[in-house]
């Protein structure tokens, strides 16, 4: 992956919040089959796979049904960020759960952001990008409790 | 090996046996994507009667189970949706959220179609006369054909077809020769979803298949979207042959500005309409009415906006203008553009010779904005269908309907203000058949018709929503005594 960068176009935004959303969950369901784990925990790591699967899904119905008009204004200050270090499955739980902590305030604060950005733009999406932000903070207590 | 691509006739793949055709190319690049065959007369005439046979049995088919079709069609298109968007992208050249954007509007007639079983429903009184009941009903009229333009190869057909066939006719579309691929991805899920055959065909060629279409006495309407001259044409050819007709035509869209418009609110819409598409809309804005003392700040923050466009190609999705069509228009365009400077028009942006990285052989102009135009000018009155702004100095409101009103296009014009008074009276007084407030693409969702004036529009009835409807059906009345 290339370093951060602006995302100015719906298909920009849109395109960055798929992959994160497609790796999240396909790195979610690779940490469930650890052996190490017990049974509490796998469920909670394919609960998360689960819910990342679903919010790629409708995501891509986003990108396919929102995006229904040329929409040539820029985007401002909403920048990608990179996420390939706290994507490491191997470790103690309790330092990968930290990393995943972090990595899904990080992705709240984008979500707010960009929903606060693009709001004037387009606001279906934006409303989309709002509640993915709340749902991230429901990812934060699950992965305390690792 | 380029491949022709084939007709869809009766059901199924058809390859053309005619040796004429054009090279269909990738504007971003030069490429040559495929051939399309300009078909033979013998082909036009086959499509035409299988058409015409297939509308007897597909009349009688309950319209709740016509709408199922097109349900199962939109189905495929979501299922296929990035697919058809890239395609527009390869052969129109359009940036991706455009496509995108095309395509979803395109579904959104299905959407409106489907529901057909309502909108065709007729009317009765028992007992008009003693004893006597009447009944007023829709009824289809057969065969339709469609001519679509280049500029949007998905949603335009989609105007048209979705409502032709959920009204119990049959329909033949033969697309633009410039954009036919996207239509051939079209009829690819049209066979998948299993419309019977002969219901909805497609045949490739040029004018000479167009004529045989107009001339045919088994087709009964036509929808065209193109230029105005041609659209003339069509239009009186059409109709002198028995036929209905709705034919629209080209465009020169005024953005009139008051100064007590939001600028910093609004300047990412008038970017939109004059450079969205590469300004090859119908709907673009062509021509700024700057009004008193909007005209500074429009010109400056304008010029700079538009100049921070990124030019490309489609794919990459951080650029914002593609290339336009082809080589030829291309240089219709910057013929337009030594026009103005002739005329004694300041070109203050100057996209002539952009260069974009990969895209040596693409058909790339950057935006263009001349200044110290006036109503008379060439570049005020014509249109272009390119990336080029003008803008033109008026004092008032009344000025600005004016040079409106004298423009022979009726298209579409805009207003942005803050002013409901102003709003009002704009939009009252205003011959165009597509008006914006504060919107600088006034482009009707598939609910309404999309409107037209004067050289704009050539016909009664336009595309989409409940006046598709009243094109694609005709009205029997039926009184009896038992």
């Amino acid at each position: 992956m290339d370093g951060p960068e602006d995302l100015e176009t719906f298909g920009q935004l849109i395109g960055f919040v798929l992959r994160l959303e497609t790796q999240l969950a396909e790195f979610y369901e690779k940490m469930a089959h650890r052996e190490d784990l017990n049974a509490e925990q796998k469920n909670t790591l394919l609960v998360l796979h689960e819910d990342y699967s679903k919010r790629a899904k409708i995501m891509e119905r986003i990108k396919r049904e929102n995006v229904n008009e040329m929409i040539l204004e820029r985007i401002q200050e909403v920048r990608s960020f990179e996420y390939y270090e706290q994507l490491e499955t191997d470790g103690l739980i309790k330092a990968v759960s930290a990393r995943l902590q972090t990595l899904e305030e990080q992705m709240e604060n984008f979500y707010l952001d960009s929903a606060i950005k693009g709001k004037k733009v387009l606001a279906e999406v934006s409303r989309r990008l709002q509640k993915m932000a709340d749902g991230n903070r429901e990812h934060i207590v699950m992965l305390k409790k690792l | 090996m380029i491949e022709t691509i084939k007709n869809y006739i009766d059901g199924s793949w058809k390859a053309s046996k005619s040796e004429r055709g054009q090279d269909v190319r990738n504007p971003a690049t030069g490429e040559v994507l495929a051939r399309v065959p300009f078909s033979t007369k013998e082909e036009v005439q086959s499509t035409i009667a299988a058409s015409k046979a297939a509308f007897l049995e597909w009349r009688e088919v309950p319209a709740v189970t016509r709408a199922r079709y097109l349900f199962t069609l939109k189905q495929l298109m979501e299922e296929n949706f990035e697919e058809l968007a890239r395609t527009v992208v390869a052969e129109h050249g359009k940036i991706l959220d455009e496509a995108r954007g095309e395509v979803r509007r395109g579904i959104e007639n299905i959407e409106v179609a489907v529901g057909v079983p309502s909108m065709m429903m007729g009317y009765n009184l028992e007992n008009v006369a003693s004893g006597i009941d009447e009944y007023a009903m829709r009824v289809p009229l057969g065969p339709f054909a469609v001519i679509p333009p280049y500029n949007f190869p998905m949603m335009v057909p989609l105007w048209f077809l979705p409502y032709a066939i959920a009204c119990g006719n049959t329909i033949i579309i033969k697309p633009s020769e410039q954009v036919p691929l996207t239509q051939t991805k079209l009829f690819e899920l049209i066979d998948e979803a299993g419309f019977p055959s002969g219901v909805v065909s497609m045949v490739h060629g040029g004018r000479d298949v167009v004529e045989a279409l107009i001339d045919s006495p088994d087709v009964r309407g036509v929808s065209f979207v193109g230029s105005s001259n041609v659209a003339k044409q069509v239009y009186s050819r059409a109709t002198s042959n028995g036929k209905r007709a709705q034919c629209q035509g080209g465009a020169k869209n005024f953005i009139a500005v008051m100064p007590d418009c939001n600028l910093e609110k609004n300047i990412g819409s008038l970017i939109t309409s004059f450079y969205g598409c590469s300004g090859q809309r119908c709907l673009a804005g062509s021509v700024f009415l700057a009004i008193g003392d909007a005209y500074e700040p429009l010109k400056k923050r304008f010029v700079e906006a538009a100049g921070k466009l990124k030019i490309g190609n489609g794919n990459d999705e951080s650029v914002q203008m593609g290339p336009v069509i082809s080589q030829a228009h291309k240089e219709k365009i910057l013929g337009f553009i030594e026009t103005g400077i002739k005329e004694g028009a300041k070109l203050i942006l100057d996209g002539r010779n952009v260069k974009v990285p990969g895209g040596e052989k693409g058909y790339f102009i950057g935006p263009c904005v001349f200044d110290d135009v006036t109503p008379e000018m060439t570049i005020a009155r014509e249109e272009i269908f390119g990336p080029v702004a003008s803008i033109v100095r008026v004092e008032n409101l009344d000025q600005a309907i004016d040079v409106i009103d004298k423009n022979p296009y009726g298209n579409a014009a805009a207003l942005y203000t803050s002013s409901g008074n102003a709003a009002r009276q704009f939009r009252t007084r205003v011959s165009c058949g597509n008006i914006g407030i504060n919107i600088g693409v006034p482009a009707p969702m598939a609910l309404f018709p999309f409107g037209g004036m004067k050289n704009s529009f050539f016909g009664d009835l336009h595309s989409q929503g409940r006046e598709a409807i009243e094109f694609y059906t005709d009205r029997k009345v039926l009184i009896e005594r038992w």
